[in-house]
């Protein structure tokens, strides 16, 4: 009789250990998660939102951490309860790298194109004043020296253009825009002194 | 035979008292085992002080690499993580599970792989600072020839165009240097100096032909026969040197004067056809006297460019296809006044300054010498 009571017991216990050993890391949601800063990183994540790709990898860190310490519990004990938050919180950073790397590298090809299009528009003024100049009635002795000279100058600040756009091209915006910075200024400066002979020799 | 008789009703049931010790004894056993796995009441194990200095730097070196050197950041980023897994591992493991040094070697391994990473940026930074210090003097020095070279007679459009360049360029790496990316200035510089390059290459072309010995031999002929012409027929002559940039007066074949010259704005080149802005080299003679009033530069005398020399040559440039088509042989070469303005800005004519002009047009008659050679 007692030895009948004790099966029954010892098989509760079993039955129990087996029904509560059942819980297992939420696979589905971590490789999810996964994805997530897989998106993130082919967002250029890394490149364009330094920070919140750092947060972002240290969240999915936490998660990792988390799902290890939980499978050196014994299976009686494990719950995956706090990794789920955990990986919440990381999808959430994720999908933030995610958002702020597409968006750092919108704004940082807006304004590599932005500024390409002032250099273009400068360019297109200095070789609307060198016309100007050419057309000019009065020719001074040194005109043509300095035209050529003009002329000259420009064809170089124009070669420049192809420069900066294959470095768009090859997603270097920030090495695109200081060079169009840098020859817009050359370029209105040449501008400035065109319009410094037209006004000189009274075109 | 001594029989021990114990009583039966002292004696314990054996098996069952045996059954229960070792009941008991396993769920002390699991019990045990149960609390020492699943410590939760009381505080963990707590992760050593090392580890999160380890983890700070870490981060911190990765955040530094992230932009210069992505590569090793992802990499960086996967150690960290091992590490954050396996130190996670460490602290929950139980005792008998646990790998004494486990954790700091996995955070050993990121810091040493950090630490790399450091020493070789702060390396790259060295020489890119050792290259820009190297390169900065020099380029500008050849920055600052290139657009002197530039203004040289003869110096083409092309090598105009590429000094400016080479200026722009220059400006970009200041620029670059100046906000710390000296890998950029570096490159920039470089660049800056191969433009630099094709105007000193353009420049030691044209002036080429007057280190040629032939050459050299051709115009000190024809300089010493206008010379020796002043002498025996007393009459003054005007020879001028063109790399020089003078204007020599002689008469009864001593020099008297020599006056600062400028040419045309190809001065340098030998003259070809109209329009080519060079000044001719041979001997000429003044054809005509032009007075104030008689031309725009002052005062003018018009020499007989071209002469025998010159036709011969525009025909073979012709030939040869360096004429353009519409281009004739040119003419109304003058040395004139309106020069002094420091620099080589006729079409080809030989221009002193007004003070100047007057004298030496005091000195001049129809058919006067007139020799232009490259230098003697």
């Amino acid at each position: 009789m007692k030895n009948r009571k004790l099966a029954v017991l010892g098989l509760a216990v079993l039955t129990l250990t087996v029904a509560a050993g059942c819980a297992k890391p939420p696979q589905q949601e971590i490789d999810a998660l996964k994805a997530s800063m897989t998106a993130a990183e082919q967002a250029e994540a890394p490149k364009y939102a330094g920070d919140a790709w750092n947060g972002a990898q240290q969240a999915m860190n936490a998660v990792n951490a988390e799902v290890e310490a939980q499978a050196n519990k014994f299976a009686l004990f494990r719950s995956y309860t706090k990794t789920k938050e955990l990986i919440a919180a990381a999808n959430q950073a994720a999908d933030a790298a995610r958002q702020a790397g597409a968006a750092g590298k919108e704004a940082a090809r807006t304004a590599a194109d932005e500024a390409l299009s002032g250099v273009r528009t400068s360019l297109e003024s200095a070789n609307t004043t060198m016309a100007e100049l050419a057309a000019c009635r009065r020719k001074p002795k040194d005109f043509k020296k300095d035209m050529e000279m003009m002329q000259a100058t420009l064809d170089g600040y124009a070669a420049q253009v192809a420069g900066i756009e294959s470095a768009i091209a090859s997603d270097d915006f920030f090495g695109a825009r200081s060079q169009a910075e840098s020859l817009k200024s050359s370029v209105d400066s040449l501008v400035s002194d065109m319009m410094g002979a037209k006004e000189k020799i009274r075109c | 035979m001594l029989r021990l008789r114990i009583p039966s009703n002292t004696r314990p049931a054996a098996s069952y008292r045996r059954r229960s010790f070792l009941f008991g004894g396993l769920l002390a056993t699991v019990g045990a085992s149960f609390a020492a796995s699943s410590w939760e009441g009381g505080e963990p194990p707590r992760t050593p002080a090392s580890v999160a200095a380890a983890r700070r730097s870490s981060l911190g070196a990765v955040r530094t690499l992230r932009s210069e050197a992505p590569a090793t950041a992802r990499l960086l980023d996967r150690l960290i993580a091992d590490a954050e897994v396996i130190t996670a591992d460490e602290r929950t493991a139980p005792n008998w599970e646990r790998s004494p040094g486990r954790v700091e070697s996995a955070w050993g391994r990121v810091l040493l792989t950090s630490h790399q990473a450091l020493v070789e940026r702060h390396a790259r930074h060295k020489s890119h600072a050792a290259r820009w210090q190297g390169l900065r003097d020099g380029v500008g020095a050849d920055v600052r020839r290139a657009l002197a070279e530039s203004n040289e007679a003869g110096v083409g459009r092309r090598e105009m165009s590429a000094a400016k360049q080479a200026a722009w360029k220059w400006n970009l790496a200041q620029r670059y240097a100046t906000s710390g990316a000296l890998d950029r200035a570096v490159v920039e510089a470089e660049q800056a100096r191969r433009f630099t390059q094709i105007v000193r290459d353009g420049f030691v072309a044209l002036h080429a032909r007057y280190g040629d010995a032939r050459q050299l031999r051709k115009w000190r002929e024809l300089v010493a026969q206008t010379i020796a012409h002043s002498r025996d027929s007393g009459e003054t002559v005007f020879v001028v040197d063109k790399l020089k940039r003078r204007l020599h007066v002689y008469a009864g074949g001593r020099r008297e004067a020599t006056y600062a010259a400028e040419l045309g704005v190809k001065g340098l080149r030998q003259k070809v056809h109209s329009g080519d802005q060079a000044t001719p080299e041979g001997r000429y003679r003044v054809t005509r006297l032009r007075g104030p009033g008689k031309t725009t530069y002052y005062k003018a005398l018009l020499i007989d460019y071209p002469n025998g020399d010159d036709r011969a040559r525009f025909a073979l440039g012709r030939k040869n296809g360096q004429v353009p088509l519409r281009a004739g042989i040119g003419s109304l070469i003058e040395i004139h006044g309106e020069g002094g303005q420091g620099r080589d800005w006729t079409d080809g004519c030989v221009a002193l300054t007004n003070q100047d002009m007057d004298r030496v047009f005091a000195k001049a008659r129809v058919g006067t010498p007139v020799t232009i050679v490259g230098t003697f």
